[in-house]
Formats: structure tokens, C-alpha cells, sequence
């Protein structure tokens, strides 16, 4: 059995060192042009060359973005930028205008994967890319898991999978509402997200939203169920998105697939009711299974808005461990106060719970009896096996 | 800067009359966001209709495909090839492979309406042998001319016409009544449906339909203003005719003519306009922090 990559998203360093620690096998990350999310923390070369440096320490790897459609006077300099990215040793980029794939073949050997902004979505076009010296299609979210099954049938070449995370309503790559609206090149970085806005709808001139706004959002997928099924299709790289979510989702997200993944893959009695319970402590969103099984419903758009909260599970993560003491130094991230039950949870054990006591600022030692202040650094007694990047957050009773 | 426009099969006769050089006959099932469709069995006879008149076809393919359309998509083509158009509008790469194996690459134009930004898109896609590609609906005039320079393949233009701007394997019309329970007053498959975003006093027609859903900018494009110099860059200007009343289109296309002998058309425009043809959209790109 083919044991699938799990890749990541990688907003900043620290994103991408907590995505590998808790179990990607590789990470995607933007360079500061060239890549779309230009709203995400990207990454300057310098930072790519230390993020492909860290990664390969572990035996990972790191691809880079490279997925905005330029126009012409935006290609100056990408040539140069390709160069520096092959320099750099990054394992492949991820590309899906051709002009930029034409010159990343003329100018350097780069292992080149084909960007779901092509949106890609049948055998035939995947082959296309194939007989181009392409490595690696990045599958539209559109193609179902019947589908895939078809494909796969079809084609050599590597496919990638989106398993999780926020999805474009529209068929990638083919929407300039935001061009349009707001002047901002949805190709080129500067989505503004105009799909999730609320709108009033019309036939000819009678409003037919009589009840809520009329609203395209979707909700994110999903999709723990599904993984099984995906290893049996033998897909190479299943792939998380999100630059932009927390290093909390980030850590709960890949821990979540990559035991799952583990345990399929080792033949282990698959507890599902375990991951989807755990992957539910990184949600923000509401989820669904976006079209695993065919056409999407209506139990796969987002109408309330509201229902998009931050989590407030995650309470802190560990700066700093003294094994002397068995104290940690935590860094806040949510509010709790001594008393409370809390949980650490770590890609080198399962969660283990324990009481909040003898808390003190970390700066000033000072006790304290809660903790109310974000990025606060705090220390408390912990006599857990617990390392530098490990978690701790609030557990169902608390 | 040849004209060629999208057929609606009632106005067939009297635009092959016109002076236009070309038809673009929108294949059912595998065409999307057309004002009309004809059924592949109708096909040879529309072509030939077309051919007598001696105007150039272009049959439009612009479907995305997903895996179980393949086998029809192959029924399909096989048909279009041995009518032997002039051309064939394709926007899925499923295309490009059937033209491959039936070695007529050459007639293919790539309408992928998002994909065909840069002059080096045109220089790849010449690589790969086809006639032509359609540029993105959101290039500036600066951007057809730069695109233009190299002079890798004849470039093509959907120069008249609603332009979409969203399109949506979902059935977003469906999906909304279904949750709301507010109850249509239409059918959602006609085409009378619009959007209104509060802050913004525009409506914009969305519809859907077999291949999901479709938005459309607020006010159609036109390039009457711009016709000479789209015309020092452009091979081929394409006229949509969705929207429009029969006689709205024949209006048009008489006034495109009269552009092309260097007269004003005739009729009035002011609820068109220029597209993106001076609206340069915004790219946070820092070259400065590449290195």
C-alpha cells in the first residue's frame, strides 16, 4: 500500500515548522511575488532557503508557489526568481500559468506540479500535463471520489488531493469578481473574497430573498472519512490548505491526518469517531465533504456567517521546557486561570490532561491566578514528557 | 481584425447577410454561456448553411469536462473534425488531446477566459501548434499590446458582449431556495435572475444551467470606442450575443461593420462599456524584495 504524502500549508516559519513537527510530510509556501494569498505572511528567499534547509534536516520537502497568471509586464525578473528558487533547492514549484511554466522548462530543471487553478478535471488534461514533463497535477476540488477513481485508471503522473480547508466556490482560477468589484486581480494575489459577501437576488425586478441575504460561501472541507478511500486509489500527496489559519489548526489538522493516515496504512482498526472528533478542535468554519461524493448540496454552502468563530480552545503553546523542574514556559493565546483542567496536546503522545497550578509571569515573577493577556509568557509546573512547540488547550469539561 | 459572432439559430439567415467573417456555432452539451445552442444533429446542416455563405465556422467547445463527459466529448469531436470547420473553440486541455490524436491541433483557439494573460502564454501555446488563443476578459489595451509584440500566434478578443465573471460547479440558485425556503418566483434555469451587492449599485445576471452557475459583469463590454487601435493588435473580434434581442444583435454587428470601414456606429451604447480595457487591476507584486 502507497503510503500518500500529507502536505501543508505554510504561512510563515513558524506555520511551517509546526506543519512538519506534527506530521506533514512536505509543506507549500509562497515567495513574496509570483504567488497568490498575497495577503499571507509569504516568504522572502532568504526565509525559502531556511524553510528548504529545515524541512530536508527532517527528509521533507517544500514546494513553492509560483500560481498567479502575470500579464506580460509582470514576468520581469521571474526568470531570475526561478533560478534562485532551483539555487535554493526547493523540491518543486507550483505553477499554473504557461507562461510561467515555459519558463521555468527553458531556464531551469525544476520539478514543475500543475497548480488547482488550472482546475483540472478529467484523465485527458492530466495527460496533456504529462507529455509536458510535468511531475504532478494538483486535482480541481470539483473531481469526486468516482471520478478520481476513473483517473486514476488513466493516467502515470503524480496526483494531489485537497482533503481539507477552504475552497473556492467558483471553479479556481476562472473568477474576476474580485477584478471586478473591487479592482483587485484575483489571479495575481488580490482575491477579495467578493464570493462571500452578501448580496440581494432579483428575477427581473422582484426580490426573491425574502428571509436572509442571498450568500455563495461555502463552507470548508472535510474530509476524514474519505482518506481510506483515497489510499486505496493510490493518490500521491493529500493536501491540506489554509496559509493564512493559526499555527493551533495548522498543529490539529496535520497531527489528526497523520495518525489517521498511520493507522490506515498499517492496517490498525481505524477509530474514525477519534479523528473527527479531534479534527473538530481546529475548526473555525463549519465543514462538509465539498464533493467527495459527487455533486455538491446545500449542506455544503455557508449561509450564516456567524457561525464563523475563532476557536478558543487552543490556550497557549510551549516556548520552553526545563526538564530540571519539569516547568514549561507558555506562551497565551487564550484566556484560563489556575483550576483549570487543560490538555496538552503534542505530536509525540496522545493529549494527556492536567490542572493549571502555580501559575507566574514568566517576566516579571509574579504569581498569577489567571491568564488574561495574549502572547503573555507564563510559567507553570508541568510533569509531562513535553517538548518546544507542543500545545495546550482546553479540554471539553473545562 | 476579422468579426465573427456567437449564433443564435433564429438570426442564422440574416447575419450570414452581414458583413461579419465569421459564425460561431455553439455546440449543444459542449459549449457554455451562449445565447443558443444546436444539437450535435444539427450540426453538418448549420455548417454548411454557414459555408455556402463563404464566412469562416468556428465551432465553440468551451466546456469544462469532468471524467464521465469524456466518452461523449470523443462522439462529439469525431463529428466536428469531419465537418472540417475552420475552427475550434476549446477551453478543457481534453480538447487539445483529441485534436492531437486527430492531427488537427491547428484548428484549435484556446478559450480558457482567465488563462491567456501574457505575450509568453501566446509563445507556448504556438509551441503546441494551435491557431490562435482568446486573451483574459480583464487585459488593459496595454496589455493586448504587449501581448501582441512578440507576434507568436493571431490573437483573438471577445470584444462585444456580457462578460462572465464567476462560474460555479454548484447550483448556487438551487441551493439558496432549498436552505431560505423563500420561494422563486421564476424558474431558476431562466435568465432573468440578478445580484445586487449592497454598497454597490450595480446588478449582475446570474443564471444556472448543466455546467453550474454563471455570473455576468454589469454592463455588457463594448469596443467601439477602441476599434482602431484594437484593431493595430487584434486578429479576431469576437461578438457575444447573449442578453440581446434579435434585434439588438443586428444593430451591432451593422455598426461593427461600419467601425471597420471608419464610421461611428449608429446605435446607442451608453449602457455598455470598456471592460478592463482602461482598468488596470491592482497586483501586490514586489519585485524589489525578489532577491
Amino acid at each position: 500500500m502507497k503510503i500518500p504524502e500529507l502536505l501543508a500549508p505554510a504561512g510563515n516559519m513558524e506555520k511551517l515548522k509546526i506543519a512538519l513537527l506534527y506530521g506533514a510530510d512536505a509543506v507549500f509556501l509562497g515567495g513574496k511575488a509570483f504567488s497568490l494569498r498575497a495577503r499571507a505572511s509569504n516568504f522572502s528567499l532568504k526565509d525559502i532557503e531556511e524553510a528548504v534547509n529545515f524541512a530536508h534536516s527532517l527528509n521533507k520537502k517544500v514546494y513553492v508557489t509560483v500560481n498567479v497568471f502575470p500579464h506580460s509586464d509582470d514576468l520581469e525578473g521571474l526568470t531570475t526568481y526561478l533560478k534562485r528558487l532551483e539555487a535554493i533547492n526547493v523540491d518543486a514549484i507550483i505553477a499554473a500559468s504557461p507562461a510561467v511554466i515555459h519558463r521555468a522548462r527553458t531556464h531551469t530543471n525544476l520539478e514543475i506540479h500543475i497548480s488547482t487553478q488550472q482546475s483540472i478535471t478529467n484523465s485527458k488534461a492530466i495527460n496533456f500535463w504529462a507529455e509536458r514533463d510535468i511531475k504532478r497535477i494538483v486535482m480541481a476540488r470539483e473531481v469526486s471520489l468516482k471520478e478520481l477513481e476513473s483517473i486514476t485508471r488513466d493516467v502515470s503522473i503524480d496526483l494531489e488531493v485537497f482533503i481539507h480547508g477552504g475552497m473556492c466556490v467558483s471553479y479556481s482560477g476562472k473568477c474576476t469578481l474580485s477584478n471586478t468589484m473591487t479592482d483587485r486581480d484575483a489571479n495575481r494575489g488580490g482575491c477579495a473574497h467578493s464570493c462571500r459577501w452578501n448580496y440581494d437576488l432579483f428575477a427581473d425586478d422582484t426580490k426573491q430573498n425574502t428571509s436572509m441575504p442571498f450568500s455563495m460561501a461555502s463552507k470548508d472541507l472535510q474530509s476524514v472519512k474519505y482518506i481510506s478511500k483515497l489510499i486505496d486509489l493510490g493518490v500521491d500527496s493529500l493536501k491540506v490548505e489554509g496559509r493564512m489559519k493559526s499555527i493551533h489548526y495548522i498543529a490539529t489538522v496535520m497531527n489528526t491526518y497523520r495518525q489517521l493516515i498511520d493507522e490506515i496504512t498499517g492496517n490498525d482498526k481505524v477509530d474514525l469517531p477519534k479523528y473527527l472528533l479531534e479534527i473538530k478542535k481546529a475548526e473555525n468554519r463549519l465543514t462538509s465533504k465539498g464533493f467527495m461524493e459527487g455533486m455538491s448540496d446545500v449542506d455544503a454552502q455557508l449561509y450564516n456567517l456567524r457561525s464563523e468563530q475563532p476557536t478558543q480552545e487552543f490556550v497557549g503553546i510551549i516556548r520552553d521546557v526545563d526538564p530540571r523542574t519539569n516547568t514549561i514556559t507558555l506562551e497565551q493565546r487564550n484566556y484560563f486561570e489556575a483550576g483549570d483542567l487543560l490538555e496538552v496536546f503534542s505530536p509525540n503522545f496522545e493529549p494527556t490532561t492536567f490542572m493549571v497550578e502555580n501559575m507566574k509571569d514568566a517576566d516579571t515573577n509574579e504569581p498569577l491566578a489567571v491568564a488574561r493577556h495574549p502572547k503573555q509568557r507564563i510559567q507553570m509546573p508541568l510533569p509531562l514528557p513535553v517538548s518546544k512547540y507542543d500545545m495546550v488547550r482546553k479540554t471539553r469539561q473545562s | 481584425m476579422k468579426h465573427l459572432i456567437s449564433m443564435k439559430r433564429p438570426l442564422l439567415a440574416p447575419l450570414l447577410t452581414k458583413d461579419l467573417d465569421g459564425i460561431i456555432v455553439p455546440l449543444e452539451n459542449y459549449a457554455m454561456r451562449q445565447s443558443d445552442y444546436v444539437p450535435l444533429d444539427a450540426l453538418s446542416e448549420t455548417v454548411e448553411q454557414i459555408k455556402a455563405a463563404r464566412k469562416a465556422v468556428w465551432v465553440n467547445m468551451n466546456g469544462i469536462f469532468h471524467q464521465p463527459d469524456l466518452d461523449g466529448l470523443k462522439r462529439a469531436f469525431e463529428h466536428v473534425v469531419a465537418l472540417d470547420v475552420d475552427g475550434i473553440l476549446f477551453a478543457d486541455l481534453a480538447v487539445q488531446q483529441l485534436a492531437a490524436d486527430y492531427g488537427v491541433t491547428d484548428k484549435l483557439i484556446y478559450y480558457p477566459e482567465t488563462y491567456v494573460t501574457a505575450d509568453e502564454d501566446l509563445v507556448f501555446w504556438a509551441h503546441e501548434g494551435i491557431h490562435s488563443a482568446v486573451a483574459a476578459k480583464e487585459m488593459t489595451l496595454d496589455d493586448l499590446s504587449a501581448m501582441h509584440e512578440k507576434r507568436a500566434m493571431p490573437l483573438t478578443i471577445l470584444g462585444h458582449g456580457y462578460i462572465n465573471m464567476f462560474h460555479s460547479k454548484r447550483t448556487l440558485l438551487k441551493t439558496f431556495f432549498k436552505y431560505s425556503k423563500d420561494k422563486p418566483t421564476q424558474s431558476t434555469h431562466k435568465k432573468t435572475f440578478n445580484i445586487v451587492e449592497s454598497l454597490r449599485d450595480e446588478t449582475y445576471p446570474i443564471y444556472q444551467d448543466a455546467f453550474g452557475t454563471h455570473i455576468f459583469r454589469s454592463q455588457p463590454l463594448q469596443s467601439f470606442s477602441v476599434y482602431d487601435t484594437l484593431k493595430q493588435y487584434v486578429d479576431y473580434l469576437m461578438i457575444d450575443t447573449q442578453f440581446y434581442s434579435n434585434e439588438r444583435i443586428m444593430e451591432i454587428v451593422d455598426d461593427y461593420a461600419r467601425c471597420r470601414v471608419g464610421r461611428a456606429p449608429k446605435g446607442q451604447y451608453d449602457d455598455h462599456d470598456q471592460g478592463f480595457y482602461f482598468k488596470k487591476t491592482v497586483y501586490a507584486q514586489s519585485k524589489e524584495e525578489l532577491l
